[in-house]
């Protein structure tokens, strides 16, 4: 019998899923780092420095530097192994994480619960056994840690509609691909910081992310996300959207590729701590992994909160440009711009439009079929020397005017997550920085059938989304690409 | 699709058109092929799959009178074995720069960063050259050993933090001196990043006077390598040793005799 992973918000009164999740936390916590099935080397998978860590202890041992290297810092991002690396990682998890509960004494088919934010505003406060950092006996909630936006920990609202938005990630047509339209990520090698993050890596995941940890808090960094209890949650609900993706269209497929399917391995420890090896061809069916979504219905069928979008994005499926065909730069900026905590604006001269758009035509195929390229927007080696602010990125806003008044010209979010582990070259990361690709073509649409439009150069406004100071983000480009 | 635009599609030279419009980097590949070409064509006859047995014969010689190489040939032949095993490995970057350029700068934008790739490579390549004009260095013994360093040299940290190093990428300004300057230093950066990790190695393949064994091997371990961020270091550093063992048998043979 499969385990049913079940909505944290819909659990019956009276039900102890969580109960014995920070049970077994607090079994786990005990546990050295040196040992697999310990919450620190749990959340060490995901990324691990040693001077990043909150819970070092001074003198204590680490596991080998050769096991540190095959399971620690392995988190897949900015690549199409984002979704099929977390599903195994929380795969191995919950079954530690079940084998906790029983020992303990629980049930034996405790499932993981998921975290669905997006379903209403009250859903996005967080679940409130999370909260409190003692339970009603008095005794510790493992379940919370004070390290989040502190908003979220008191219950209040600390997301907006943008960081839960499933519209553009879910209308993607394809699963991956080298240009921006694609619903997991471009396809890459072993990626810990890739440059193409897909649209459901980028919101609702990235963005949760940085909501919840706050300026400081853990989740906000690949490194201490696995150390809070809802990190779990969050990915369980983003793997469930996995799901949720498949099944709302017949013509939404995984990757074929046998590069996705089978020759990237990823090595884990299950409960009894014995290393499994898995690749993308064994997580493509959770009933195959023993358990199932209490939900995976289509949400996009029903009105969804998401406002600021309707006037922007497409009332139908993206369409699919040829993407055998790479996209072809129509103009970039000339240097590096710094950007902080105010609203900054950015001009991208396009001198190449024209031609871009008539010797693209010619070598695309589909070229009666999609007669108009699309146009992405791309912001390219964001880099930070700390944690930084959310943006949100707008086109051609009118001199002197707020951003925020025009919807209709918003671009998309960038969560910045990891942007400074990102940044700095080490055994992990190269120090490129995050890339993010979004696609511009409704509002370039809007733009260009207005009398006063001007093709020579777009103009990028980025404004902070949350209201700590962040660290100046270097964005080494700004390019308009035609695909 | 329409039948114009069907027959538009098949039209003559479009294929072609389509193919240099999405594989920009073709003529650097074309480089490397021509590189092979003149290695393979120097080394020449029964001998040029036969590691060991040349150096049985180089071995025989150092005795006597080695074929030692003037300086000049000794560095043509090194740039030629970059030229041919590195160029091959930097399709991403290539493409990479192409596509982050504008259409009519694209093969400039290669060339550029080829320019810079290959410049640290050469500067390096001064020493065995060099080094090639002694004759103790045609001792089998030396490339043997060189290998077996650069077997230890893959398991150190130095040399995994370079190899993540080698996946760069650094915004281009789309153009001017600027663009011209960004490519160059992108192309001199993963040069460097790439002596420190694969220059033992290439020094390796010198050795053996540009024994095709050795320059396939190594060229074999380079793209397992070059693919991942997280290559298979257990058999890079094997295949490191197969090679110093391999460049090994002529003395233990000799030895045997």
């Amino acid at each position: 019998m499969a385990r049913i992973r079940r909505n944290v918000w819909n659990l019956p009164a009276g039900d102890e899923t969580l109960l014995w999740y920070g049970r077994a936390i607090g079994e786990m916590q005990q546990r050295p780092i040196t040992d697999p099935t310990s919450w620190r080397f749990q959340a060490a998978i995901h990324a691990y420095v040693r001077r990043a860590d909150p819970l070092a202890v001074q003198g204590e041992r680490l596991p080998s530097a050769a096991l540190r290297r095959q399971f620690w810092s392995q988190c897949q991002h900015g690549s199409w192994f984002f979704i099929p690396w977390h599903r195994m990682y929380l795969h191995f998890f919950e079954q530690i994480v079940a084998a906790e509960v029983a020992n303990l004494g629980g049930p034996d088919d405790w499932a993981l619960p998921y975290w669905n934010y997006s379903a209403d505003e009250e859903s996005r406060l967080l679940p409130e056994a999370f909260r409190d950092p003692t339970l009603p006996d008095g005794t510790q909630n493992f379940l919370n840690v004070p390290e989040r936006d502190p908003a979220c920990n008191a219950g209040q609202q600390f997301a907006d509609d943008r960081d839960v938005a499933l519209r553009t990630a879910l209308i993607q047509a394809v699963f991956s691909s080298s240009n921006a339209n694609n619903f997991g990520g471009f396809p890459t090698n072993f990626s810990p910081s890739g440059s193409g993050p897909g649209q459901l890596e980028r919101v609702p995941h990235g963005s949760m992310h940085m909501a919840v940890g706050g300026a400081e808090g853990w989740m906000g960094a690949f490194n201490t996300a696995g150390l809070d209890p809802i990190f779990w949650l969050h990915h369980a609900n983003i793997d469930r959207l996995w799901q949720v993706w498949l099944n709302r269209d017949p013509t939404h497929r995984n990757p074929t590729s046998l590069q996705w399917l089978s020759r990237t391995a990823f090595s884990f420890h299950d409960a009894s701590k014995r290393v499994v090896t898995m690749r993308c061809l064994d997580v493509l069916d959770t009933n195959a992994l023993d358990y199932t979504y209490d939900d995976v219905s289509d949400p996009l069928a029903a009105p969804v909160l998401e406002e600021g979008f309707a006037a922007v994005e497409p009332e139908t499926e993206a369409a699919m440009p040829d993407d055998t065909v790479p996209p072809e730069l129509v103009g970039a900026t000339e240097t590096s711009v710094k950007v902080g905590n105010t609203h900054s604006r950015i001009r991208v001269p396009t001198p190449a439009h024209a031609a871009a758009q008539g010797r693209f035509l010619d070598v695309t195929e589909a070229a009666e079929v999609a007669p108009e390229p699309r146009i992405l927007l791309q912001l390219e080696n964001l880099t930070a020397g700390g944690r930084a602010n959310s943006y949100d990125v707008y086109v051609n806003i009118p001199d002197g005017e707020d951003p925020t008044k025009h919807p209709e010209r918003f671009a998309g979010r960038l969560d910045l997550f990891g942007v400074a582990e990102a940044s700095r070259a080490g055994a992990e990361h190269p120090g490129s920085g995050l890339t993010y690709t979004l696609d511009i073509s409704g509002i370039y649409k809007q733009l260009s059938a207005a009398p006063d439009w001007n093709p020579e150069n777009i103009d990028v406004s980025m404004v902070p989304v949350r209201n700590w100071e962040g660290a100046t983000v270097t964005v080494g480009r700004v390019s308009l690409f035609f695909a | 699709m329409s039948l114009a635009v069907v027959m538009r599609n098949r039209a003559p030279g479009k294929g072609l058109r389509r193919f240099f419009w999405t594989h920009p980097e073709w003529w650097s590949l074309g480089l490397a092929a021509l590189a092979w070409g003149a290695v393979v064509s120097h080394a020449g006859g029964a001998t040029i799959v036969s590691g060991a047995g040349r150096h049985q014969e180089h071995v025989h010689h150092s005795i006597s009178v080695p074929h030692i190489m003037p300086f000049q040939v000794e560095f043509l032949y090194w740039c030629l074995m970059v030229v041919a095993m590195m160029v091959p490995l930097m399709l991403a970057p290539l493409r990479w720069v192409a596509f982050q350029s504008f259409r009519q700068r694209r093969h400039r934008a290669i060339l550029l960063f080829l320019v810079g790739f290959l410049l640290p490579w050469m500067l390096v390549g001064v020493v065995p050259a060099w080094l090639r004009t002694f004759d103790w260095s045609y001792n089998p013994l030396l490339a043997s050993g060189t290998f077996g360093l650069a077997a230890l040299w893959v398991l150190g940290p130095v040399r995994r933090h370079a190899l993540v190093f080698c996946h760069l990428t650094v915004p281009l300004a789309p153009s001017g001196w600027n663009a011209d300057r960004n490519c160059l230093r992108f192309g001199l950066i993963i040069g460097a990043s790439c002596i420190a990790t694969c220059g033992l190695l290439m020094l390796a393949c010198a050795f053996t006077g540009h024994s095709l064994i050795a320059m396939l091997g190594g060229t074999l371990l380079g793209v397992l390598e070059f693919r991942s961020f997280r290559p298979p270091t257990g058999y890079i550093f094997a295949g490191a040793l197969v090679l110093a063992a391999w460049f090994l048998l002529p003395i233990s043979s000799a030895w045997l005799h």
